[in-house]
């Protein structure tokens, strides 16, 4: 499904839920709204000019709740409750990453003042979190300069991209039970493990393990033992092949330390390297045709020049036939610099980057 | 050992380097020389052949098989090449092209467009 219609469906939900006049997702970067999902108040000026958005990025609070707005001296002066259209309401929970990047905000606003109980803003927060996991595994794409009439394909096509979040785990040991547990930190892994339930927070290694393949089990073991024993940094870099036929790079770093109590605690990431890599790819190809094909053609001119100045008693038709040669050399490396400028401009085309 | 002695094998996949190494070896006075264009057959030249020639002036980048390859497949033959003087000859500068030379019994690693002098000074060594 794409992210837009999860988001569309999010608020959606919201509506139902809470019954306020007003539900809806706001994403911006650098303060200007970048893409709205919601539900009534058909006014992108209203929501442009949020001073409860405004306030609730900039407090960096958790959540702010409005019950009546004209009681409140934070906002009753703004022309949203003094004029049209009179919000007394508002309940609002940013949409703010692990590493702290904000995104926006799920905002419920409404005319009437009302009260949001304990149940409904676990249940907004919970809304909120779906919201935030959608968003992302499209960072990327929202990091990118997009106009709104752009950011809908491009959200679509994000959705079938494997490219996701940083995965922060943390692995402790449970003396009671006598088992390793992994404790997420971050919500990306479930994008790496489509299969786990998203609501969990701690599952046991071998839940991670039985789905690595066999040859990654087995890295990842000898890294995690590695590990365990020098108490320094590890890296292993694998690539993962999905059903679907996407394959992508990831990397884990991760390290030990020895606790007070005697027990060992495994911290690291997991981060999707797949762009690193075509990125290294992309460079090593570009060192291969200076060095291969560019330059062969090149030395041979200069050899050739350098065979017609310093070589003496060379008899004329033979100067001719060393000119001819230097002329032909020349034309392959124009021919070669045209079909490598085609070659990077097919690449270029095929990232989209044209 | 005499410049008409010596015997000289280049393999590079271009045609217009051929030709002029050869002007610039007949020009130093050398004129052994054996030039081959596809790396397979310079292989099978240096296999079945009862005496290799003295120096063998090696491309890395070829089409059907690279420098490196070649190295290899004579390496893990039963011919002693010991007393074959091995030059790779290349347009690379690629420090990954230098760093593996060091792996492989050679002379030098020496980089196009290959001056007059250099080739001089290495030839009257042998």
């Amino acid at each position: 499904m794409s992210t837009q219609k999860e988001l569309d469906d999010l608020v959606f939900l919201a509506s139902q839920i809470f019954k306020t006049a007003h539900c809806s997702i706001s994403i911006f970067k650098e303060n200007n709204r970048l893409y709205v999902y919601k539900t009534s108040f058909d006014s992108h000026a209203l929501l442009k000019d949020s001073p409860f958005c405004t306030h609730l990025i900039h407090s960096h609070e958790q959540s702010l709740i409005v019950t009546n707005a004209l009681d409140d001296a934070r906002f009753n002066r703004s022309d949203l409750v003094l004029g049209s259209p009179a919000i007394r309401f508002y309940a609002g929970i940013p949409l703010v990453t692990c590493k702290g990047t904000i995104y926006g905000t799920f905002s419920l606003m409404d005319t009437q003042p009302r009260e949001l109980d304990e149940n409904e803003l676990a249940s907004l927060e919970i809304l909120a979190r779906k919201a935030m996991y959608q968003l992302d595994s499209n960072q990327n794409i929202l990091n990118k300069r997009f106009t709104p009439e752009e950011t809908e394909p491009a959200l679509e096509k994000a959705a079938h991209i494997p490219y996701y979040e940083n995965v922060l785990f943390e692995l402790t040991f449970d003396r009671n039970s006598g088992l390793f547990f992994i404790n997420f930190l971050s919500s990306g892994f479930i994008h790496l493990y489509p299969d786990i339930d998203p609501s969990l927070k701690v599952v046991p290694p071998l839940f991670i393990l039985e789905r690595l393949s066999k040859l990654e089990r087995f890295s990842a073991t000898k890294a995690f033992l590695t590990s365990l024993q020098s108490e320094k940094e590890v890296k292993i870099e694998y690539l993962k092949k999905y059903r679907n036929g996407n394959k992508a790079w990831y990397r884990v770093i991760f390290s030990s330390e020895k606790k007070a109590n005697g027990q060992w605690l495994v911290h690291g990431i997991v981060k999707n390297i797949t762009y690193e890599k075509e990125y290294q790819a992309a460079l090593k190809k570009i060192l291969f045709d200076i060095s291969h094909i560019i330059r062969k053609p090149i030395t041979t001119i200069i050899g050739l020049s350098d065979l017609l100045n310093t070589a003496k008693d060379i008899p004329l038709n033979e100067k001719l036939e060393l000119v001819n040669l230097i002329s032909q050399a020349s034309k392959d490396l124009e021919k070669h610099t045209l079909d490598l400028n085609s070659d990077y401009q097919d690449k270029m085309d095929s990232l989209g980057l044209i | 050992m005499s410049k008409q002695d010596i015997e000289i094998l280049v393999i590079d996949d271009d045609p217009i380097y051929h030709i002029m190494i050869t002007k610039i070896l007949k020009n130093l006075g050398f004129h052994n020389i054996k030039s081959i264009q596809d790396s397979t057959e310079g292989l099978e030249y240096l296999l079945k052949n009862s005496s290799l020639p003295d120096v063998l002036l090696l491309d890395i980048n070829m089409p059907t098989k690279n420098g490196w390859d070649l190295l290899n497949e004579l390496s893990n033959s039963n011919i002693n090449f010991d007393k074959m003087s091995i030059y790779i000859v290349t347009s690379s500068i690629d420090k990954c092209d230098i760093k593996k030379s060091t792996q492989y019994p050679i002379s030098d690693f020496l980089n196009k467009p290959l001056k007059t002098e250099t080739l001089e000074k290495i030839l009257i060594e042998i």
